[in-house]
């Protein structure tokens, strides 16, 4: 059976085997983990693997199953953890040589309970950016991921682990954070779904912090269904983090009917669609997705976000001023522990004063009101997810870093959800995203749009030569 | 002031020392951008904004 599995198995496809009988959750288990192994010399996706513990759960959720005791859709899924985020059964690293090692001696996360709650199977911890920051760069002493579509090129960041295991059919679901974009990016280079959630739908509790005000925990998997599964798992009031919200959690499937009917999507044209940077392929992918949904029914809407070209530039003053007022010591006394570029990146938090603060949250306000305001018109917006494919390792440019623009960042400055979806390829084969944002509190509406499209369009369904991973 | 005196006065006052000069230069040079970006947060639209932080009392 392992061997017949295929790469581009999902969430939903795994837990309908598993529960007629033509798979179980240890045959699964054990053969992604053979597979995960085996790619750690091309892809490198996984900073270590808790197999142990992995396999104990899996032979737990084929005897619950057997008899009976079904936990939902991610009973018996083999997962994986970014390793930002706390687990019982293995270290939490951020990718750093800086943090405390006793830091990752505790319990699991919030959203690390609830998945194994639900019956997961967690099969290790994800590389990533150091501390979702910064490049990846030899002398933190980790490995870096690789793209599996090209495997000179980055799978993007920060959650580059969790994107290139997905893409690379190692796992079928796991978890990212994102603060500017670090689920969204790699998701849309890596050719698979990921969410950003609304902020405070999912507890951060258990996560090492990069801005206190921006971070979210959020589900990656190759459909917006599986994406949907884990939210759904994921999402509630947690008493632990102080930035999760008592709201009541919908049901994120139950509108998951394959229609576009009703659905006014706006599409942002000014900043998202004329950037200069905005690569050609990847504005015509995404030109291309808004014409299959109205092909499919959707109403199309222009909108208007007046001062989007400055979310960027608030989004950054007030992460870097909130990431480094975690740093600061760290910084101080012992620099040539981080990275180069991680260092780099935290100390732009000195160039910011409190004043310059406060103004970017005088911004945040303005442009929720007018995000707000064009959401009014319509059910979701639609963007492009990046700027460009991914690019090469070799092509990174601080400083072109800096100058350009983003157009995940004012989702997080927002608070609002907002999901990438593969919507076509480069001329050169490589795979482009269409962000998909809702209101606040709505990813039902998201998940309901992205779904509708990946039953009209097959990208989500398209992997990576299996040369890559071989 | 110099964007060097300018980066010079921002280490010194966070206790912050740098030993690779490319990470220096690269601060130095893009800290004139830095203030541009900073500049266009000054927006008359929001003179008199309430900035989206939130306490509650307790």
């Amino acid at each position: 059976m392992p061997t017949q599995l295929p790469s581009a198995l999902t969430i939903t496809e795994a837990a309908a085997r598993l529960r007629d009988g033509t798979l179980t959750s240890q045959e699964l288990t054990r053969a992604l983990l053979d597979r995960a192994q085996a790619a750690q010399d091309t892809i490198a996706a996984f900073i270590c693997f808790t197999e142990d513990s992995a396999l104990e759960a899996a032979e737990r959720a084929d005897a619950e199953l057997a008899s009976g005791v079904d936990r939902g859709p991610l009973h018996g899924i083999p997962l994986a953890i970014k390793d930002i985020i706390a687990t019982r059964d293995a270290p939490t690293t951020a990718n750093s040589r800086v943090l405390d090692p006793a830091w990752g001696t505790r319990e699991d996360a919030t959203v690390v309970r609830k998945l194994r709650e639900a019956g997961a199977v967690i099969l290790g911890k994800l590389g990533l950016h150091e501390f979702a920051i910064g490049w990846p760069v030899p002398d933190t002493g980790f490995r870096t991921p690789k793209n599996p579509w090209d495997v000179s090129r980055t799978p993007g960041g920060s959650s580059s682990g969790t994107a290139a295991a997905i893409a690379a059919g190692l796992i079928l679901g796991g978890l990212g954070t994102d603060t500017g974009g670090s689920i969204r990016g790699p998701a849309a280079y890596c050719g698979i779904s990921g969410i950003k959630p609304s902020f405070g739908r999912v507890s951060k509790e258990g996560c090492v912090p990069l801005g206190y005000s921006l971070d979210n925990i959020g589900p990656m998997a190759r459909t917006a269904r599986d994406c949907a599964l884990m939210l759904q798992v994921l999402a509630g009031f947690d008493p632990l983090d102080p930035c999760s919200v008592d709201a009541p959690v919908p049901n994120m499937t139950a509108s998951l009917d394959g229609s576009f009917d009703g659905l006014r999507i706006g599409v942002p044209r000014g900043y998202f669609f004329d950037a200069p940077e905005l690569e050609t392929d990847v504005r015509q992918t995404v030109l291309n997705a808004i014409d299959a949904m109205a092909a499919a029914g959707a109403s199309v809407v222009d909108v208007e976000i007046p001062h989007a070209a400055i979310a960027r530039n608030a989004q950054r003053v007030i992460m870097f001023g909130e990431a480094y007022a975690y740093h600061e010591p760290d910084l101080q006394q012992r620099p040539e522990l981080y990275g180069r570029y991680t260092r780099y990146q935290l100390r732009q938090g000195v160039l910011y004063s409190a004043a310059d603060y406060v103004q970017a949250q005088r911004v945040r306000s303005l442009i929720k009101a007018e995000t707000h305001l064009a959401l009014s018109k319509v059910d979701v917006l639609v963007t492009p997810t990046a700027l460009t494919v991914a690019p090469t390792f070799a092509g990174y440019d601080l400083d072109a870093l800096l100058r350009m623009p983003s157009f995940m960042a004012i989702w997080n400055l927002t608070g609002l959800p907002a999901l990438s979806v593969p919507c076509g390829f480069s001329s050169a084969g490589l795979p482009a995203g269409l962000q998909i944002i809702g209101k606040a509190f709505d990813e039902p509406t998201v998940f309901r749009v992205a779904d509708a499209y990946q039953r009209v369009t097959d990208w989500h369904t398209r992997t990576p030569r299996q040369a890559a991973v071989a | 002031m110099s964007a060097r005196e300018a980066i010079d006065a921002l280490l010194g006052r966070a206790a912050l020392r740098i030993t690779d000069s490319e990470e220096y230069e690269r601060l130095v040079r893009n800290y004139p951008y830095e203030q541009e970006l900073l500049a266009q947060l000054r927006l008359d639209e929001v003179r008199y904004a309430e900035p989206a932080m939130v306490y509650r009392a307790g």
